[in-house]
């Protein structure tokens, strides 16, 4: 049993603020914008507390919506927020410079980068959050079967990727190269 | 290697190394910014919701295990009210003082796996339905209407599907009967309490207190509200109680909950001082 989850913004925010806030930076690089997708995130959730559902699965959702605040943000179609201005200047003052990119990861990077955002969106859900197929269904609004395909698809365009990248392309993922699913 | 995990190597920053990057004290601020503006947007269209007191749930529950079915078409009981809206029933009290034996033959005509619990609940809780099952695709709270409890989440009524096979259970608040403890305790400013619609957050515990008297009211405990410097995750208000003899009249109150007997309330108090002219 769960009691209504309008008593819980508290909680929800203690418990989710750190994930939201890795989400953002990990896709955006920009401390202004990650702060402004944590804002838009968390209002959106306290005006739509109700809709919030409880346990783990307040993070999925969580993710789902700042993913469509930073599909905004990338469209131009969002405004900085006024809200979380200490969040944003300290951000800006303690983001480290992005890191020389070189050996694998840097060449994963340049991969992940060259895909279409949706492949790219459903990779890094799995290698950065670590979601599995359910919770990938869950964030992205699609059924098991719908993440099943399309996860195979954007793997095997991955692996096409990392070898014009002259990436390590493991094992698993080359078997796709061939695969005309 | 697993792709998954060579993803995971390019990782450009973890949730912990992003958590470090800023202080509690700019999340928090945040988070007031948003509850305060979200506050002023909800105001107009629903009761006011303040997410910061947590309902006083007891440990024992006078569970009334009642198995019922929906047998079709618009009903009217007693003291609940069953009504068909497509593939659900929605369920809502009419009468919070009926005896729960009552309100379980009003419900066994319908034979739906229901259990419902009543507490005895203060004013602006009473009749209200306050925890439902986690499964949101089986019982969802009615969109009937929204009953005023103040900062504390409530609904009128619970939507049970028709063809409900899952055993669930609801709670609903009743009137406690005469010298009853009350076990659900709610916002002291919503509609019924003993402060109803008078201003208390970021009041002095002396200007709270001196309006509580004037109702003929009395305090039954001092809460610490969580330090805006804490640099703890969690803070259980219940767990930080201040004697009354060390609470400072001029410290800041951040909510006022009712309490366990008719007339009191609880006291959420912040130990920063109210400068004046502040809100």
């Amino acid at each position: 049993m769960r009691h209504p989850p309008s008593n819980g913004f508290e909680a929800l925010y203690a418990a989710n603020r750190a994930q939201v806030l890795g989400y953002a930076l990990r896709r955006t690089g920009d401390p202004q914008d990650a702060a402004d997708v944590v804002a838009e995130t968390f209002l959106v959730a306290w005006r739509r507390l109700d809709d919030v559902p409880p346990g783990d699965e307040a993070r999925l959702w969580l993710y789902g919506v700042a993913r469509r605040v930073l599909a905004d943000q990338r469209r131009g179609e969002r405004r900085r927020t006024a809200l979380g201005a200490r969040l944003r200047s300290e951000l800006a003052a303690t983001w480290p410079s992005p890191p020389p990119e070189d050996g694998e990861p840097g060449l994963v990077a340049a991969a992940l980068r060259s895909l279409p955002e949706a492949d790219r969106e459903l990779l890094t859900l799995v290698g950065w959050e670590g979601l599995d197929h359910g919770e990938l269904a869950t964030v992205l609004g699609c059924s098991r079967n719908a993440v099943r395909v399309r996860l195979h698809r954007a793997r095997r365009r991955f692996a096409r990727t990392l070898r014009r990248h002259d990436a390590p392309v493991p094992a698993a993922v080359r078997a796709l190269e061939g695969d005309p699913a | 290697m697993t792709e998954p995990s060579m993803i995971r190597r390019s990782t450009p920053i973890s949730d912990e190394a992003a958590a470090r990057l800023v202080s509690d004290a700019a999340f928090e601020e945040l988070a007031a910014d948003i509850t305060r503006t979200a506050r002023t947007a909800r105001a107009a269209r629903r009761p006011r919701v303040r997410p910061r007191f947590a309902l006083a749930l007891g440990a024992v529950a006078a569970v009334v295990a009642i198995v019922i079915g929906w047998t079709g078409g618009q009903r009217s009981a007693e003291a609940l009210n069953f009504s068909r809206n497509g593939q659900y029933v929605d369920v809502t009290l009419r009468d919070p003082k009926a005896d729960p034996a009552r309100l379980r033959a009003e419900f066994a005509e319908h034979r739906m796996p229901v259990e419902l619990e009543i507490w005895p609940a203060s004013p602006s809780l009473v009749g209200a339905m306050l925890s439902w099952p986690e499964d949101p695709k089986n019982v969802k709270p009615a969109e009937i209407r929204w009953k005023d409890c103040g900062g504390i989440g409530c609904r009128s009524g619970v939507r049970i599907p028709v063809d409900l096979r899952t055993p669930v259970t609801v709670l609903f608040g009743r009137a406690p009967n005469p010298g009853e403890r009350i076990r659900l305790t709610g916002d002291a400013t919503a509609p019924g309490e003993i402060l109803a619609g008078v201003p208390v957050v970021d009041r002095t515990v002396a200007e709270v207190v001196t309006a509580l008297r004037q109702r003929h009211g009395t305090v039954e405990i001092y809460n610490l509200d969580r330090p805006a410097d804490a640099t703890t995750e969690g803070w259980d208000i219940s767990a930080h109680v201040v004697p009354a003899n060390k609470v400072k009249g001029t410290w800041r109150v951040t909510f006022v909950s009712s309490g366990h007997t008719s007339g009191a309330v609880g006291l959420v108090v912040s130990k920063t001082d109210v400068r004046p002219g502040s809100e």
